[in-house]
């Protein structure tokens, strides 16, 4: 996963809602992990995500994935849901800004959402979402399928009626001929 | 009172108007079309032949249930699941259509995968290298079992011209309305005509199914 956007390496990342999944693993925190055991340094607004969830549970060990070459667990990006909040959407699923603005807080898939909606700007479909920002399947399906329920995506679906479509299968022939 | 009047007084149900998209239309209406053989066949070829960009690759989390495993034990719970990757390419065919063409792995294990697959789709090319030939069954069996219209499309290898058509048909035996031709998978033209044949057989059998219902 690029995260051309996400901080540098020597910057503190205030990103606790990875911390919950790298908790009671075992592992002991890489060099730098959070927390530091220096005092701690001023805020700083994280650059990334906000938290919103997926609070650090007390006692555990919190790392982070970055540290270790690893990326953040895609599922992270869905709160581990495997299904949408709203209508599922299919890979071939075509989607399509609205321009709507989002009126949600920030949270973990922030940024995930906002390449989404700076992708569909064209048209696209949800498997062209997961190639491009590099996500399984699955998480995109999710993601897209959560931002057409709260109205910033347009979303087309296969019409099952296409194959019997007469008028609909000659249009598409003639522009395959045409290609 | 209206019995939408809550609407207006409760903030959290008000929509946010945004700016309007121009012309405000719809996104394209999505037509899949599926692309099987064994592996190392060239789907991923084909694909590229025709679509207007590189072909992406997304991977897919895939569960089955233990099938075909014996499972011992009474709790028969063996959910696995299994990462396959699927390549895909994209054809716009006017403002309002977009073609996808997905390149399904062919392989008997990821037969499991198929039904989210073909869930939609228009249509399959079932993609056959001759010295390969049964490297082809898994994908005309469950083309046929599901009823979805496929063509054969025999790659056409340099060198490896050991197989012609009709003797595909043959061992393939496929029903006689399916069409066997020959694909030069790197080709433009060829594709384009091996999905323009598959395109008519959805026709076909669209005004077939037009004309039962007339009678």
């Amino acid at each position: 996963m690029s995260w051309d956007e996400a901080p540098t390496d020597d910057e503190p990342l205030g990103r606790p809602f990875l911390t919950g999944a790298g908790a009671g693993r075992g592992a002991p925190p890489p060099p730098g992990a959070w927390p530091p055991s220096s005092p701690p340094a001023p805020f700083r607004p994280p650059q990334g995500p906000s938290p919103g969830f997926g609070a650090a549970p007390s006692g555990g060990e919190p790392q982070r994935y970055e540290d270790q070459g690893g990326e953040v667990r895609p599922y992270l990006l869905t709160g581990g849901r495997t299904s949408a909040r709203g209508a599922a959407v299919a890979m071939e699923t075509v989607v399509l800004a609205t321009g709507a603005r989002s009126t949600r807080g920030p949270d973990a898939a922030g940024l995930e959402r906002a390449r989404i909606l700076r992708l569909a700007e064209r048209p696209c479909s949800a498997a062209e979402v997961a190639a491009r920002l590099h996500l399984p399947l699955q998480v995109a399906l999710v993601l897209v399928a959560d931002l057409v329920a709260e109205g910033l995506l347009d979303a087309t679906a296969v019409e099952l009626s296409q194959a019997d479509d007469v008028l609909f299968l000659e249009r598409l022939i003639a522009g395959v001929a045409a290609l | 009172m209206s019995p939408h009047s809550d609407i207006t007084t409760r903030p959290d149900l008000q929509l946010v108007p945004g700016p309007t998209r121009q012309g405000g239309r719809r996104p394209p209406i999505p037509v899949k079309v599926l692309v099987s053989g064994g592996f190392g066949v060239g789907k991923t070829t084909l694909i590229g032949a025709l679509s207007e960009i590189e072909p992406l690759t997304t991977e897919a989390a895939m569960t089955t249930v233990g099938a075909g495993v014996d499972t011992p034990g009474a709790s028969g719970d063996t959910k696995t699941t299994t990462t396959v990757a699927m390549d895909f390419g994209r054809i716009t065919i006017d403002d309002s259509i977009i073609l996808y063409m997905f390149g399904t792995p062919g392989q008997d294990r990821f037969g499991f995968m198929w039904n989210d697959l073909a869930n939609g789709a228009l249509g399959g090319v079932v993609l056959v290298d001759t010295s390969l030939l049964a490297d082809c069954f898994v994908a005309l069996d469950y083309f046929e079992k599901i009823g979805l219209p496929f063509v054969v499309a025999v790659n056409q290898f340099e060198n490896r011209h050991n197989l012609n058509l009709e003797q595909v048909r043959e061992a393939t035996d496929v029903d006689a309305h399916v069409p066997v031709v020959a694909v030069d998978a790197r080709s433009r033209e060829s594709v384009k005509q091996v999905v323009l044949c598959l395109l008519n057989v959805v026709l076909n059998r669209a005004r077939a199914g037009a004309a039962t219902a007339a009678r």
